[in-house]
């Protein structure tokens, strides 16, 4: 193995790989924190250029890209409370009130060193057991996904805010939008009327980014209106956050990287899934669960560890099997068929100085991160200190700009504009939107993989205790959703009798969508 | 101090407003490799000297692709249009306009001037689509430029299934019911699975995945039985003998696997398969049409684009105008009397 990681590091070190490394990082980093443009649109678009270089160049290059707009999202979601990829909304919950307390480089910094941690991390595991944990990538029918999704479901009841009925409320709201679109299995047209836009379902991109892109807009006009001088955001603070912190997060970080890597190993999971457990897994076992939501760095590191070890994840199942783990990993399996290099376990006997190469493009591109993220965001933090009311404008021509280049199709920027008018109902009668988008983006999973799985248990409900994986996961979840409304409750039955005792869920009363610093 | 930092923020923000339109363009800028590929038409007057005929004169063409970017479709496009672009001295752009089972792409590009300029790229999904009822075109809105691909179904199970023969899966799935795993809902997969289960009396449980990554992982974790596919998506699977191929749905052996028998030698008559090609609005100019075509042929015979499409997988096939467009009319004919299985 070290012969082999010796070779891979001979074909990476040339100044043109190197150069490419370091433009991929950049490009990937500035893609991600754009609102509506992702990583997977500009790996797409490397695809067909990658073919004219060597396979080592190309894939380090594209590897470069995955890595960093990952990264990249989690910016725009602490500086301006909107998720650049939907794989960073759960980094919003936490990072945007960091932000608003004058914590915006600290949060930065968390996200910078927690990506690279989920990174690296998920680099070792892809170096050392790819051969080990590819098998168990397969063992995952449509039963075990069902599970998955219901897992990642249940953290409703935790992001949901202070009110478990308006919570819910939001859920099966997501749960409705979900629904829209094409019936998976018998190809009904679902709440379409008769409209060809959403045959395919709601955009997820463009339903996200009206959540939060459009009600900063209407929430800073409310300001406006009313009145009150529109307040540019406190200083904000140095990005190095320092070792003491580093040393406090540790253990956030690794429950996240593993958390991420196992997601981003289980094909087809998504990398969402993975920021929704690292987040809720994180709350729960907290001390103190209510400072989540208001600001806690723990809310920002659990997440950006994740799914940034859905990366290296992502591409186990990849190159051990040739099955891609994600729709990147999917690109990435075009680029090295268009190389003409086959993946599987030939790979490894036939190419393993490539194989190598692109392990140790994980490590580089993660390492490349930190200075580059430190660096830029040293300048990127002050585009707070613009008014609120200036920033609006800025903000929406990014998003619908954002959102119209998906797949130019209008259609997008008119559900931006519903699902930001719906926001701000929500706003209004603070219902949260974190539960309406955990069940938009799971919602069609576990619909699709619960039919699937009756189908090849031919009606029968069975799989849900006779498979083991399935059922473990289930339990999971089923004490996942119950155990935060208990607490809950019984908090609520102790201060009833102690009602003197001001406990510190009641100092954080709003709920956490109520990010207003006034 | 603090006026520094505000100017520096706007800086920042319009710098960032750069580089998203940069990004846009850079869509364009990926594809012109040729050195006059300025878009304004300054460069028309340099092909006036040559022989060349006035079409395209300098002017973007565009490939619509109705499906997402990274996709086989797209990819294919994206190989072409590079080479177009050097074949008829412009610049060749791929546009993605992906959505409602490709019916908004195709409504798009269809429903552009018929000048050339804007070509649709065609797949099996387009006749589907006028046969669902959902179009607001026709067979007669579009014209044929030409097919370049041809992907035949093949049909694999999974190595759990202990099946090793296409005569044995036949028999075994009259008998009793096999789980057959589909990209998706309507899928030339899944037609083709509905077409077989009609003609020989064939049942099938249908599992619809999301795409056909999806799809070949359920069959090699043994999650399901049987499916049709094609060679590009399902290579490294049978390579490791985890999904089993048992019989191609074409009129010849493949290159790629020799020894995967047709359905006709076993006794099957069943070919049916993806087919990609271009096509433009009805009304485009009949030279316009040809001096595509032209290009297209050319095109497919170029080196780098043969050896593309084989590496990754995607069957060089190309026809002409003419033979595309019969190939299209057969296909909706033999479609139209099928399509009632998807109704069910």
């Amino acid at each position: 193995m070290l012969g082999n990681i010796m070779a891979g590091l001979g074909a990476l070190m040339n100044f043109n790989t190197l150069l490419f490394l370091f433009i991929g990082t950049l490009v990937g980093l500035i893609i991600g924190a754009l609102p509506g443009l992702t990583g997977n649109m500009a790996i797409a678009l490397m695809v067909p250029v990658t073919f004219t270089m060597d396979p080592v160049t190309a894939l380090a290059f594209l590897t470069s890209i995955y890595c960093s707009s990952i990264f990249g999202g989690s910016i725009s979601a602490i500086l301006l409370g909107i998720p650049g990829t939907i794989s960073s909304f759960a980094t919003t919950l936490d990072g945007y009130p960091m932000a608003k307390k004058g914590q915006a480089g600290t949060a930065l910094g968390v996200s910078t060193l927690s990506s690279v941690f989920g990174g690296l991390f998920s680099a070792v595991v892809l170096m050392c057991l790819t051969v080990v944990l590819a098998e168990f990538a397969l063992t995952f029918g449509p039963a075990e996904y069902f599970a998955v999704a219901v897992l990642g479901l249940s953290c409703i009841a935790s992001i949901g805010g202070k009110s478990l009925t308006k919570g819910l409320l939001s859920g099966f709201i997501g749960l409705f939008f979900a629904c829209v679109g094409m019936d998976p299995q018998t190809g009904v047209k679902r709440y379409t009327f008769g409209s060809v836009n959403l045959l395919g379902g709601i955009t997820m991109v463009a339903a996200l980014i009206g959540l939060f892109g459009v009600i900063s807009v209407l929430k800073s006009a409310e300001k406006g209106s009313s009145g009150k001088d529109t307040e540019a955001m406190p200083e904000v603070d140095n990005v190095w956050i320092g070792w003491k912190m580093c040393k406090k997060l540790l253990p956030t970080w690794l429950r996240g990287s593993i958390i991420g890597t196992i997601v981003g190993i289980i094909p087809g999971a998504g990398t969402n899934v993975a920021t929704f457990l690292a987040y809720d897994v994180e709350k729960k076992i907290s001390k103190d669960p209510d400072s989540f939501g208001q600001g806690d760095p723990k809310g920002v590191a659990a997440p950006e560890s994740a799914n940034n070890g859905v990366t290296g994840g992502s591409m186990v199942p990849l190159l051990a099997l040739g099955v891609p783990g994600n729709a990147t990993s999917a690109l990435f399996l075009g680029a090295l068929m268009l190389q003409g290099l086959s993946v599987g376990p030939v790979l490894f006997t036939d190419h393993a100085d490539i194989a190598y190469a692109i392990f140790l493009a994980f490590f580089i591109a993660n390492l490349l991160m930190w200075p580059l993220g430190l660096f830029l965001l040293r300048y990127m933090k002050t585009i707070l200190s613009v008014p609120e009311s200036l920033l609006g404008g800025i903000i929406l021509a990014f998003c619908v700009t954002g959102v119209y280049s998906i797949s130019s199709n209008p259609f997008d920027v008119a559900v931006v504009i519903f699902f930001g008018l719906l926001g701000y109902v929500f706003y209004k009668f603070d219902i949260p939107t974190a539960p309406l988008i955990v069940c938009l983006v799971l919602g069609s999973m576990a619909e699709s993989n619960l039919r699937q799985a009756l189908v090849a248990s031919k009606g029968s409900l069975n799989f849900m205790w006779t498979r083991p994986i399935t059922l473990v996961v289930l339990l999971i979840s089923v004490v996942s959703f119950f155990v935060p409304i208990i607490s809950k409750a019984m908090k609520a039955a102790r201060k009833r009798r102690s009602p003197d005792v001001v406990t510190a869920g009641d100092i954080a009363e709003s709920s956490t969508e109520e990010m207003d610093d006034d | 101090m603090k006026q520094f930092k505000r100017l520096l923020a706007v800086l920042l923000a319009v710098s960032m407003i750069f580089a998203l339109a940069a990004c846009n363009s850079g869509k364009d800028d990926d594809q012109s490799k040729t050195p006059d590929s300025s878009q304004d038409g300054t460069s028309g007057d340099k092909n006036n000297d040559s022989q060349a005929p006035a079409w395209p004169d300098g002017k973007t063409v565009t490939i619509v692709v109705p499906f997402k970017v990274g996709g086989n479709v797209d990819l294919c496009c994206r190989i072409i249009a590079d080479e177009l672009g050097k074949v008829l001295d412009t610049n060749v752009v791929v546009e993605n306009k992906e959505g409602g089972g490709a019916i908004i792409g195709q409504t798009y590009a269809l429903s552009q001037a018929p000048d050339g300029y804007t070509i649709l790229a065609q797949t099996s999904s387009f006749v589907t689509n006028i046969l669902s009822g959902d179009t607001e075109f026709g067979m007669e809105d579009s014209i044929a430029i030409g097919q370049y691909c041809f992907d035949p179904e093949i049909v694999v199970v999974s190595a759990d299934s202990g099946i090793t023969t296409i005569e044995q899966f036949m028999e075994k799935a009259k008998s009793e019911t096999l789980t057959n795993s589909t990209p998706g809902f309507s899928t030339s997969h899944h037609i083709a699975s509905l077409i077989l289960a009609d003609a020989h009396g064939l049942n099938f449980d249908y599992l619809h995945t999301d795409g056909s990554a999806e799809q070949t992982v359920q069959l090699a974790g043994g999650h399901a039985q049987c499916g049709l596919t094609t060679y590009g998506g399902a290579a490294t699977l049978i390579e490791q003998g985890k999904i089993v191929p048992l019989a191609i749905c074409a009129a010849e052996r493949s290159a790629t696997l020799p020894d995967v028998p047709t359905m006709a030698e076993s006794g099957y008559d069943f070919v049916y398969g993806a087919w990609r090609g271009f096509g433009v609005p009805a009304g485009t100019p009949d030279e316009v049409v040809q001096i595509l075509s032209d290009a297209l042929k050319t095109v497919m015979e170029t080196d780098s684009v043969v050896k593309a499409f084989e590496d990754s997988g995607f069957p060089v096939a190309y026809l002409s105008a003419a033979d595309f467009q019969q190939m299209m009319n057969d296909d909706y004919e033999n479609m139209s009397k099928v399509y009632h299985l998807l109704e069910q």
